[in-house]
């Protein structure tokens, strides 16, 4: 399994440094979701930051869910609004 | 038994204290205080997170450098935020006095202590506006307006010698001498929101929107003209840039290709061509970059509504100075 997933709060400086960049992969999404590359620094990543584990499923199903509370504030635009920010899409996390 | 020195003809220097870890670089040493081998390494660019900002925003405007940045205007929540001013000291973002004339998708150039902040959009509706006001590290200003009313022009320079350029729909170019602005050559491809970077006498506009799309166009300013240079790899607009007209750095953004309207990539400019570089670790659009910055060391602040990082700040170090401490038997 390449990835782990969890989601944690995003505290600000010092939440992930260049160290963890270059030690494991992580990506950000909506709802706080983390996807954090399965090794032993990346586990010790969510150690640190007290992220809670979630399963891809449900890491999957939190991101959607905003992707749809986001779709939904952008169908409320106006034409012009709309033209000026692209509508948001739900995809799959890596 | 054998002495490294025996062996090698020198010793490993003995220090009180660890050097800078950008003066490490490259260096071996024991740290007589703390009885540890060091080393000092160097590894290519990577974004760390930054200090999140007060209240999230994105489609705002930027002045400054990684440590010292000034952060105005844009789209939050709630419109009527849309004044608001946030500095940040390198580690945390602190609330300070309001921009006189509520806007979005403005143009931002200059420092943290030196400003400017030019046209754009005012909540609601969207009336492009023609307003400039400058900042002179404490409070905002009304300068002589702009000539073109246009939201997505960026700026470039500093408040005695900047560049406006481009805006929705729309090649215009303006040089601004710290009280007027004058029409000058335009674009060669109209686009709003792409990265800027350099100085009035030497720019790069990068990338940005068209009507209905993204561009890759990559325009160079000699302080006369604008030329077309290598295209980025990736089309993309609303994206963050730093550096100068030679070295420059163009991150985040909404990309032409990617099912997603945002973007985590980030390429390199070397004067010629563009280098694709260690991603954002989180995709963003609506960004604002540090205009002041360089290539080097830049700062990915904000994103738009749809993104999950509107709050969330990015630091950029190419290289990263690292000290390791050696393990020894």
């Amino acid at each position: 399994m390449a990835n782990t997933y969890c989601t944690a709060t995003n505290t600000g400086h010092g939440f992930f440094t260049h160290q963890d960049r270059n030690d494991f992969y992580l990506s950000g999404h909506p709802g706080d979701v983390w996807v954090v590359g399965n090794n032993a620094a990346g586990v010790s990543w969510i150690n640190r930051v007290s992220g809670t584990a979630k399963t891809k499923a449900d890491a999957q199903a939190i991101v959607d869910g905003k992707m749809d509370e986001a779709i939904a504030a952008w169908n409320a635009l106006s034409a012009e609004e709309k033209a000026r920010q692209l509508e948001p899409v739900k995809y799959t996390l890596p | 038994m054998a002495t490294y020195k025996g062996i090698q003809g020198y010793t490993v220097q003995k220090l009180s204290s660890d050097p800078t870890a950008s003066e490490a670089s490259g260096q071996l040493w024991y740290n007589s205080s703390t009885g540890a081998f060091k080393l000092g390494t160097e590894s290519a660019g990577v974004w760390s997170s930054g200090g999140g900002l007060n209240t999230e925003r994105g489609f705002a405007a930027s002045a400054g450098t990684q440590t010292a940045t000034l952060f105005f205007a844009g789209e939050p929540p709630s419109p009527t935020k849309s004044d608001l001013t946030e500095s940040y000291n390198g580690t945390a973002w602190s609330e300070t006095n309001d921009l006189l004339t509520t806007r979005y998708y403005p143009g931002g150039a200059g420092t943290q202590t030196a400003a400017l902040c030019m046209s754009g959009q005012r909540p609601p509706g969207g009336t492009n506006i023609t307003n400039s006001e400058t900042w002179n590290g404490t409070s905002w200003t009304e300068g002589n307006n702009v000539l073109a009313a246009r939201y997505g022009g960026r700026g470039i320079g500093i408040t005695t010698a900047a560049l406006f350029t481009g805006g929705e729909a729309n090649a215009a170019n303006e040089t601004y001498n710290g009280t007027s602005w004058t029409e000058t050559n335009d674009l060669n491809t109209a686009r709003r929101s792409g990265g800027g970077a350099g100085l009035q006498s030497a720019a790069l506009y990068a990338g940005g929107n068209l009507p209905g799309g993204t561009t890759g166009v990559n325009e160079s300013w000699d302080g006369t003209s604008w030329s077309e240079v290598n295209n980025l790899n990736t089309a993309r607009g609303q994206c963050g840039a730093s550096g100068t007209k030679t070295l420059a750095l163009v991150y985040g953004g909404t990309p032409e290709s990617d099912p997603t309207p945002t973007s985590a990539k980030v390429e390199s400019w070397d004067g010629t061509s563009w280098t694709e570089v260690a991603d954002l670790a989180t995709a963003a659009t609506g960004v604002s970059g540090s205009p002041a910055g360089t290539a080097g060391l830049a700062l990915k602040t904000g994103g738009s509504p749809q993104t999950s990082s509107q709050a969330s700040t990015e630091e950029w170090n190419d290289p990263v100075y690292t000290i390791k401490t050696v393990t020894v038997s």
